[in-house]
C-alpha cells in the first residue's frame, strides 16, 4: 500500500479532529453514554474519507484511548472494566477500516480520472501545437519542450540523419549537451546504459527512429507512458514535416533544371536572332546577285555588319557574365571622360539607333569619372541597346549625367512602354526575360550584367518610370571619387 | 524583273516579324523575286493588315512583342485560309508542331538561307493554284505517281506498294513539298485514334523508302523533319 511516507499533515489533522470530538464531548455529557462514542466515530469517518485507511486506524485508536481515558470508568485511566468498552474499540476499528478502505478506493478512482483527464488535455494541447509545426527542427523543439515540462527535467529529442554519417537533427530543452547519437542509439536498444539519461525510442512510418531523452536515471512507468504518448503523436507531425522537406527539395531541383533550360534557350535565342539576319542577308546577296540594286546590296551588307557586331556584343556579355559569376572581374579604375564613353557606346550601337535620336546632357562636374572604362562602356551599350529596342520608331533617348554628392548619377530614359512597377527589380534578374517568354528581343543578360559591373564599382543600377510621361528610366549611380 | 518565272502575277506577301533586319532582307529578297511585300512588327497590326489586304501568303514569326505567334495563327484561321509560313528561332519541335497543328502550313527555323525560304514560299503559293487536282500524274525525280489510276512507276517499272504505303506516298505527293506532321499522317492513314502512335509511321516510311530505293541518309524523295514530320522533295 501507499504508506511509504507518513503524511504528517494528515496525522495532525486526524489528531485535531479527534481532540475536537473529545472537546465537544463534555457539552454532550447529558446525552447517554453510548452516543459519545458516535461523536468519536464521526471524527474517525471524516478522517477515513479524507486520508485513507492508515490515518483512519490511527484516528480510531486515538479516539478509543481518549474515550477510554476520559469518558469511561474508571475515569482518567486506560483501564478497561466494562466489556462494552472493548466492543467500542472493536467497532471503532471495524468502522475505520471499512470506511477507510471505501474512501481510499474512491480517492484512487478520482485520482485516476483526474490524471487521465489531464493527460488527454495535455496530449490534445500538444497535438494542436504540433499541427502548426512545419519543419523537423520545430517538431523536435516542441517534443523536447513538452517532455521537459511534463517531467520537470531537461529533455532532448533527436532524429538521426537519413544516411549514416549525416548529422542528426536535434533539440534540447535546457542547457545540457545532448549525448552523442551513437550513445543514444545504444542506450535505446538496451545494450548500454547512458549515465544520467533515460531514453525512449519511437519508430516512425518511414522506418526512422526518433529518440527522446529525459535527464533522470529512472523514468517511472507512468511518466514513461506519458513520454511515449507525446512522442507517438509527435511522430505523425514529424513524418509530415519530413515529407514536406522532401517535396521542397524535389521542387528546388526541378526549378534549378528549369532555370538551366531557360538559360540555354535564352543563349540560343540571343545568338540565333542576329545569325538569322546575317545568314538571311548574306544569302540574299549571294542568291540574288544579278537582280539587286546597288542600294539594296549595300543595305543587306550593312545589316550583316551590324548584326555581326550585335552578335559580338552578346558573346561579350556572356563572357562578362561568366567572369562576374566566377569572380574573375578585376577592376583597374582610371580617370575617363564620360562623354568619350557615351560616344563610343553610341558608335558601337551605330546601326541600331538610326531612327532614334540620342540626346546627351552631361553636366560639367559629372564629366570626369574614376572607373574601369571598358566595363562602364559595356554598361552604357547594354542600357542604350535596351532603350532603342523598346523605343518607338522615332523616339528620343536621353542620357543625363549629374552629381548629387556623394554620387554621380547617369539617367538613361526612353519613350517606350516603360516597365510595370512590379517588374522593375526583376529586369535585373538574369532569367527575367526568359521567364516572361521570348517575346522581347535583345539579350536577357544585358541588364543583370550592368548591375554586376556597377556594383563592382560600389554603385548600383535601378529602373524607374520617366518623370512626366511614358517610358523607362534606368538610373546608374556611381561613387564620386575626389579629383586628382 | 521576276526571276525563275516564280511569280506570274505579283503575289502579295505579309511579313509579321519584329526584327528590323530580318524584315529588311526579306523585303529586298522577296521584291527582287517579284513579290509585293507588306510588313508589320506586331501581331495585332499583322492581323489588321491580313484583313485589309488579303495577302497570298503570310510569313509569321512566333516570337512577337505583343501577342504570341501561336495566337496569331489561331485567330487567322478563324476566318481565312491564307497559307502561313512560320519562321522561328525556336528549335523546340513542340512549338513547331503546335503551330502546324493549329493551322500553319509550313515552317522555317531561323537561321535559314534565303533559297530555302523562297522554295517554301513557292510550294505554298503553288498549293494555292486550283488547277492541280488529285487526278493528275505527278513526277518526282524518277518516280511517277498516277493519282487517278493509283499506280506508281519508277523508271517505267511498276512499284508494288501496299495500300498504306500508297496512301502515305499520295499524301506526301499532294502536300508537294509541304511538311506533313506525324499526327496529320497518322490520323489520315490509320485514323485519329492513332495520332500518337508514331512507331507505326516510322515502320511504314521505312518500308516505302526501301521500295522506292530512297536512302534516309541522303534522301531523294522523302525528307525527315526531325521531331515534326515528313515532306516530299518535290523541287525538280
Amino acid at each position: 500500500m501507499r504508506l511509504k511516507r507518513i503524511n504528517w499533515r494528515g496525522v495532525l489533522i486526524a489528531t485535531i479532529g479527534v481532540l475536537a470530538a473529545a472537546a465537544m464531548a463534555p457539552i454532550l455529557q447529558r446525552l447517554p453514554h453510548a452516543n459519545l462514542s458516535l461523536l468519536f466515530m464521526t471524527a474517525v469517518l471524516l478522517v477515513a474519507a479524507r486520508y485513507g485507511l492508515g490515518l483512519a486506524l490511527y484516528a480510531s485508536i486515538l479516539s478509543f484511548l481518549i474515550f477510554n481515558f476520559f469518558f469511561t470508568p474508571p475515569f482518567l485511566t486506560f483501564a478497561v472494566t466494562e466489556e462494552g468498552d472493548v466492543a467500542t474499540l472493536v467497532f471503532f476499528l471495524v468502522m475505520a477500516s471499512l470506511t477507510g478502505h471505501l474512501a481510499a478506493r474512491m480517492r484512487d478512482e478520482i485520482a485516476t480520472r483526474k490524471t487521465a483527464l489531464e493527460r488527454i488535455s495535455l496530449l490534445e494541447g500538444f497535438n494542436r501545437q504540433l499541427a502548426g509545426a512545419a519543419s523537423v527542427a520545430e517538431v523536435l523543439r516542441m517534443i523536447a519542450a513538452r517532455v521537459s515540462e511534463v517531467t520537470g527535467k531537461t529533455a532532448f529529442a533527436v532524429l538521426p540523419g537519413a544516411a549514416p554519417g549525416d548529422p542528426p537533427a536535434q533539440a534540447v530543452n535546457g542547457t545540457d549537451k545532448v549525448p552523442g547519437i551513437d550513445d543514444i542509439m545504444r542506450a535505446a536498444s538496451g545494450d548500454e546504459h547512458l549515465p544520467g539519461w533515460s531514453v525512449v525510442s519511437l519508430k516512425s512510418h518511414q522506418g526512422r527512429s526518433t529518440y527522446i531523452g529525459v535527464q533522470t536515471d529512472a523514468l517511472d512507468g507512468v511518466l514513461r507512458n506519458l513520454v511515449s504518448g507525446l512522442g507517438n503523436q509527435a511522430i505523425v507531425a514529424l513524418d509530415r514535416a519530413l515529407l514536406v522537406n522532401d517535396l521542397a527539395k524535389q521542387r528546388m531541383a526541378s526549378e534549378r533544371d528549369q532555370l538551366r533550360a531557360a538559360l540555354l534557350s535564352s543563349v540560343s535565342h540571343d545568338l540565333r536572332t542576329p545569325l538569322a539576319s546575317i545568314i538571311g542577308s548574306a544569302s540574299s546577296v549571294v542568291e540574288l546577285d544579278g537582280s539587286l540594286s546597288q542600294a539594296n546590296r549595300k543595305a543587306l551588307l550593312e545589316a550583316v555588319l551590324s548584326e555581326a557586331e550585335r552578335l559580338d556584343r552578346h558573346i561579350q556579355n556572356m563572357l562578362d557574365m561568366a567572369r562576374l559569376a566566377q569572380g574573375e572581374l578585376i577592376l583597374t579604375p582610371d580617370w575617363v571622360d564620360l562623354r568619350d564613353l557615351v560616344a563610343s557606346a553610341g558608335r558601337r550601337l551605330r546601326a541600331l539607333p538610326a531612327a532614334n535620336k540620342v540626346r546627351v546632357e552631361i553636366e560639367p562636374e559629372a564629366e570626369l569619372i574614376h572607373v574601369h572604362g571598358d566595363l562602364i562602356e559595356q554598361v552604357l551599350v547594354n542600357v542604350l541597346d535596351n532603350a532603342t529596342r523598346y523605343s518607338p520608331e522615332d523616339g528620343v533617348i536621353r542620357v543625363h549625367a549629374y552629381v548629387s554628392e556623394p554620387w554621380i548619377f547617369i539617367d538613361i530614359s526612353d519613350q517606350g512602354p516603360g516597365i510595370p512597377e512590379a517588374d522593375r527589380e526583376r529586369v535585373f534578374d538574369a532569367f527575367y526575360r526568359v521567364i516572361s517568354g521570348d517575346k522581347q528581343t535583345g539579350t536577357g543578360l544585358g541588364l543583370s550584367i550592368c548591375r554586376g559591373m556597377i556594383r563592382a564599382h560600389g554603385g548600383d543600377v535601378s529602373a524607374h518610370a520617366c518623370v512626366g510621361g511614358t517610358g523607362c528610366l534606368i538610373r546608374i549611380r556611381l561613387p564620386r571619387s575626389p579629383r586628382p | 524583273m521576276p526571276e525563275n518565272g516564280a511569280a506570274p502575277s505579283a503575289a502579295q506577301i505579309l511579313i509579321v516579324e519584329d526584327e528590323a533586319h530580318i524584315r529588311k532582307f526579306l523585303r529586298i529578297a522577296l521584291e527582287a523575286n517579284g513579290y509585293e511585300v507588306i510588313e508589320s512588327r506586331r501581331g495585332e497590326e499583322g492581323l489588321d493588315l491580313a484583313l485589309k489586304h488579303s495577302p497570298s501568303l503570310i510569313i509569321l514569326d512566333l516570337g512577337l512583342p505583343d501577342i504570341d505567334g501561336q495566337a496569331v495563327i489561331s485567330r487567322l484561321r478563324e476566318w481565312c485560309e491564307t497559307p502561313i509560313l512560320v519562321m522561328s528561332v525556336r528549335s523546340d519541335e513542340r512549338e513547331i508542331v503546335r503551330a502546324l497543328d493549329s493551322g500553319a502550313n509550313d515552317y522555317v527555323t531561323k537561321p535559314a538561307g534565303i533559297a530555302e525560304l523562297l522554295a517554301r514560299i513557292r510550294v505554298l503559293l503553288r498549293d494555292q493554284d486550283p488547277d492541280q487536282s488529285e487526278t493528275g500524274i505527278v513526277e518526282c525525280g524518277t518516280l511517277q505517281i498516277d493519282l487517278a489510276r493509283r499506280l506508281v512507276t519508277q523508271d517505267g517499272a511498276l512499284v508494288r506498294l501496299t495500300r498504306k504505303e500508297y496512301e502515305l506516298l499520295r499524301l506526301l505527293t499532294i502536300g508537294a513539298g509541304r511538311v506533313l506532321t506525324h499526327e496529320e499522317l497518322l490520323a489520315e492513314i490509320w485514323g485519329p485514334e492513332f495520332a500518337r502512335e508514331t512507331h507505326h509511321l516510322r515502320v511504314l516510311v521505312s518500308s516505302l523508302r526501301h521500295k522506292i530505293g530512297d536512302d534516309p541518309g541522303a534522301p531523294e524523295y522523302i525528307l525527315t523533319e526531325k521531331g515534326v514530320g515528313y515532306r516530299l522533295l518535290a523541287e525538280s
